[in-house]
């Protein structure tokens, strides 16, 4: 069926890309950084072929494709599709060409190794979105690392191997542990199957759903990260090049919360609900603390990188919600964040190639020096801050909205702890720019200083135009969500054996409308 | 199937041997690229032959009433498959290693002839004295390749190292062949089986309990598990590094596969489980060798000693089959097998690669991690082999390394042994660290400052095809297990 090979298609177009781009000369600089942008970008229109041809009503698996693999074993290459992937497929296919654009003057050396690497990464990234059987989900999940931590070690910074290490092994230890428990999943008195399906029709004894879902939600909370596993994001962001790091934040965290939506919670669903006070707990706890740390952050992109720890604190907290609203918030934030943070991240790098340093005291009033710069910077900020009309708005408020409506007695508690980390959003990052773009100018190193090209006015004015549609047009995204979304929750409730879940109907169709613009609230 | 086409690998690999050493002697100006090629046909002609055997019927050779000496099974051709392998791949990667230090001879390539002979005959074996045979023929091949690189002193140190311990554990396990002997009146595995299940009160139970321990510690020396494995870094460093890969993989996949025999065939499930004292004992083996291992690999300044401790790593995963299997776990001595296929691929691939880098011109000064800064970026094609079989080491998908370990480890979850399946796990995390560091050295540090000349390395054909081979079967044994997998399935009665 050519509808099941377009998902396969795109799944192994970088691999293949980077296969070609291994028969280029690597002095080639000009020709191997066009060639791998041309790949990325034919991966991306192959990528909205899914999205057009996506079916919101059905809530199966789409492009599904089920061919054995390791028969007796009961592997199979099971992939396919629903929203919730769809949504993160097409991030991961948007964020990719853009990152290579942007990256085109931040790599000098070793360009086709690094082109190489970054397709890979976007295979894996693919596959693991996309993987409907554990051990192919493993397998794209391990996959990953290899060249993060190439990307990381070799064009990263000063400390870059200690991070790259670090990044690897917290990683791994985390994942190691999950395998034993898909082992256990998997073999069964009957034989072996590593089918999600077949996961998900097992029904474990709490005491063993209690130790697989940690097991699994080990591997998943280091990726997120989630407050008190997230110390190797830090050392990776600041070390790793621009490209790695909006990759990074862009995509590969969003794994660690689909590992949850997809994974930990429908195959342990009575664990899990035990496990939602800790998760929100912690998750909150995250929130406040990045955003407190970020605050006091004299590196630019270390104050971005606890930023992440902060949002990605929202995604879980949605998630600890098990609302529709909490999960589908969750779910735009890691869309919202993946746009903005990006683009963050592309404008320090912008910064730190003309001038080779992330401190922010070593810039300030540069606003008029720079004014291209200083807009998008602004209008960044402001989408990282989570203001009505950009990305950051719809996700931050449905997370916000599915906690405050959530049974369980701290979900109040948590939904106003949750919103201080709003407020501490648009001090740090609003402070950030404030110290780099006015007030005088101060250090006369600045006085040269170049605005952006037209290649990365390109890149960034992309992120930005995904932004603005992201906040006044939510529901694009959202459409794709909200059946997956709505047949997960009820899945979950049921199948944890907490009754059937019952929204008040009305909660979704009220704020949906209200979402979609919410631009009227605002005026 | 006749006896004769049974034993015809060994015929070929007997009548190769016997020719390298002829023409050594006989030949005016012997022409060193001729032997490696000799030695390389003989083993991919014995390997043929075991391949078209695979599937065939179970012959049993030279049976003596209950007692069947060798058993031509499929276990033992796969098992055999993999020795004739690793015989191979360290054929190949000697003559770029060998010839410009002048012990490139003959009879070396006979002694690895040899020794795979004795491993075939080892992985086949069905009573204790002819695996014994096995064990001798090729250890006596293996202690004098250990010597050979004559230029260096620690090859001297080794190879009496080797011999002495070897020796040693020798002793060890014919004392306890001789207690099981004295307590069954038998050698073959059936027969010892029967009398464990039967003990018909003769009070000789203690004795034969004794004689297993004393063979299981031979076996311990064999395989370097901890804490007998205190030969192998010194002896792996100071010898060849060829046969330093070879010892690493073929010495321990048929010490494995013969152990794996000795536990299927002798050591059977037992109604009384308090008596099958030999788990408890090998559990405590594998644990050991597993922390141990790594946290010693961890510890090593030197490439080449870390990979020596890394197979002393690895052996202890094996022996984490090996338990499941004493357990009962048929699908145990088919993961046994998976996961020396690609052991075997991924660890003379690396100890090829360090081989050629010894002998580039103006090549890394010493073994040390710090003397490969820049490889990555001078050689690309043995660095990129190179960050392959450290990835598959640390059992990352998509690599054979990582369906073997899945395939182990599941094993021990099947057999109810998640514990050893979690201290398995945890060593591979340990073992991340060093594999990384490998990949540390070779890309990520500045150039070092040895390479002020330029380099000029043309690979020899031989440790070409080699490498090309290891990283194949490394790719393939992990994207493709299919076939291997139902060969190795079906070996044992999997």
């Amino acid at each position: 069926m050519a509808d099941s090979s377009l998902l396969t298609a795109v799944v192994f177009a970088p691999a293949l890309g980077a296969l070609l781009l291994t028969l280029f000369p690597s002095r080639d600089h000009n020709n191997v950084k066009a060639t791998a942008l041309g790949i990325s970008t034919a991966v991306f229109l192959l990528s909205t072929g899914l999205w057009l041809g996506f079916d919101p009503t059905q809530t199966d698996y789409q492009f599904a494709v089920n061919v054995p693999w390791v028969e007796p074993l009961g592997i199979g290459y099971r992939i396919g599709i629903d929203g919730i992937s769809l949504v993160l497929i097409v991030l991961t296919t948007f964020l990719c060409p853009i990152t290579l654009l942007g990256a085109w003057s931040a790599i000098q050396h070793r360009v086709k190794e690094f082109a190489i690497c970054m397709l890979v990464l976007e295979c894996g990234m693919l596959g693991a979105f996309v993987a409907l059987d554990l051990f192919l989900f493993y397998v794209f999940w391990e996959a990953m690392l290899i060249p993060m931590y190439f990307i990381i070690g070799i064009w990263g910074g000063k400390r870059r191997v200690f991070a790259a290490v670090k990044f690897f092994v917290f990683t791994m230890a985390g994942s190691l542990l999950m395998l034993i428990a898909i082992l256990v999943v998997a073999i069964r008195p009957e034989g072996w199957d590593f089918s999600l399906m077949g996961a998900l029709q097992q029904s474990q004894p709490l005491a063993t759903q209690r130790l697989l879902f940690w097991a699994f939600a080990l591997a998943f909370a280091v990726k997120v990260p989630m407050f008190p596993v997230h110390t190797w994001l830090p050392d990776a962001h600041v070390e790793a090049p621009t490209p790695g790091s909006v990759i990074l934040a862009g995509v590969l965290l969003k794994l660690g919360v689909y590992g949850f939506i997809r994974f930990a919670f429908p195959m342990f669903p009575r664990a899990a609900f035990e496990a939602l006070p800790i998760l929100g707990g912690l998750a909150v706890a995250g929130i406040i603390y990045g955003a407190l740390v970020a605050w006091v952050q004299a590196d630019m992109k270390k104050l971005v990188a606890y930023s992440s720890v902060s949002h990605l604190g929202f995604c879980m907290l949605g998630l600890a919600a098990m609302t529709t609203e909490g999960v589908s918030g969750a779910l735009f934030v890691c869309i919202a964040h993946g746009v903005s943070t990006g683009a963050l991240f592309m404008l320090v790098g912008v910064l730190y190639e003309r001038r080779h340093t992330r401190i922010m005291a070593d810039y300030g009033g540069i606003a008029r020096q720079v004014p291209v710069f200083a807009l998008f910077l602004v209008m960044t900020a402001m989408a990282s801050a989570g203001l009505p009309l950009l990305s950051g708005f719809p996700g931050e408020f449905l997370v916000l909205l599915g906690t405050f409506t959530a049974d369980g007695p701290l979900a109040r508690s948590w939904a106003i702890l949750g919103a201080t980390g709003v407020i501490l959003a648009a001090v740090y990052i609003l402070w950030m720019a404030q110290k780099i773009l006015f007030g005088p100018m101060t250090n006369p190193a600045n006085d040269k200083l170049e605005d952006m090209n037209p290649r990365e006015i390109f890149s960034v004015a992309c992120l930005m135009g995904a932004s603005f549609v992201l906040g006044v047009a939510p529901n694009l995204v959202l459409d794709k969500l909200r059946l997956p979304v709505e047949e997960w929750v009820r899945t979950v409730h049921v199948r944890s054996g907490q009754g059937a879940y019952a929204p008040d109907e009305g909660v979704f169709s009220k704020v949906q409308p209200k979402d979609g613009a919410p631009g009227k609230a605002a005026h | 199937m006749d006896i004769l086409s049974a034993l015809l690998p060994f015929f070929v690999l007997l009548v190769v041997g016997a020719l390298l050493l002829m023409y050594e002697v006989f030949a005016e100006e012997p022409d060193r690229g001729w032997i490696a090629n000799l030695g390389s046909v003989g083993f991919l002609l014995a390997g043929f032959l075991l391949v078209g055997q695979l599937g065939d019927p179970s012959v049993g050779l030279f049976e003596r009433g209950p007692v069947t000496a060798i058993m031509v099974d499929d276990f033992g051709r796969a098992a055999s498959l993999v020795c004739v392998l690793a015989g191979l791949l360290a054929t190949l990667f000697t003559p770029v290693y060998s010839r410009k230090a002048g012990h490139d001879h003959g009879e070396y390539y006979a002694l690895i002839v040899f020794a795979v002979m004795g491993m075939m005959v080892m992985v086949m074996s069905g009573d204790l004295i002819t695996f014994f045979v096995g064990l001798e023929t090729m250890s006596v091949g293996v202690y004098c390749l250990t010597c050979l690189r004559s230029e260096d002193r620690r090859s001297s140190e080794a190879a009496l190292k080797y011999f002495l311990m070897g020796a040693f554990a020798t002793g060890f396990l014919l004392f306890g062949i001789a207690f099981i002997y004295g307590a069954t009146a038998s050698v073959g595995y059936g027969e010892i089986a029967r009398s464990l299940r039967d003990p018909s009160g003769d009070g000789h139970l203690p004795i034969l309990l004794l004689g297993i321990l004393l063979v299981l510690i031979g076996f311990g020396f064999k395989v370097a598990a901890v804490p007998f494995h205190m030969w192998a870094p010194d002896t792996y460093e100071g010898a060849p590094t060829p046969v330093a890969g070879f010892m690493a993989a073929g010495v321990k996949a048929a010490a494995f596969v013969s152990l794996m025999r000795l536990v299927v065939g002798a050591l059977p499930g037992l109604e009384a489980p308090d008596q099958m004292l030999w788990i408890p004992f090998l559990s405590g083996l594998a644990v050991l060798t597993i922390l141990f291992g790594n946290l010693l690999a961890l510890a090593q300044p030197s490439i080449k000693r870390m990979l020596a401790y890394s197979s002393v790593s690895h052996a202890g995963y094996l022996l984490i089959a090996v338990v499941a299997a004493a357990k009962g776990e048929a699908s145990a001595p088919g993961a046994l097998l998976y996961y020396l296929s690609g052991y075997t691929f991924m660890t003379l691939g690396a100890f090829g690669v360090l081989g050629i880098l010894e002998r580039i011109d103006g090549g890394p000064s010493s073994e040390r991690y710090e003397a490969f800064a820049g490889v990555g970026h001078r050689h690309p094609a043995l660095a990129l082999a190179m960050a392959l079989f450290m990835v598959a080491m640390g059992g990352l998908p998509p690599t054979a390394g990582f369906f073997g370990k899945l395939y182990v480890f599941s094993s021990a979850v099947r057999a109810g042994e998640t514990w050893l399946a979690l201290v398995g796990v945890f060593g591979s995390l340990i073992s991340i660290v060093y594999y990384l560091r490998v990949l540390v050295a070779f890309y990520m540090r500045e150039d070092s400052p040895a390479y002020s000349r330029a380099l000029s390395f043309k690979p020899s054909p031989h440790a070409g095809i080699g490498l090309a081979l290891a990283a194949l079967g490394v790719v393939a044994l992990g994207v493709w297990p299919g076939t291997w997998l139902d060969v190795t399935r079906a070996a044992l009665g999997g």
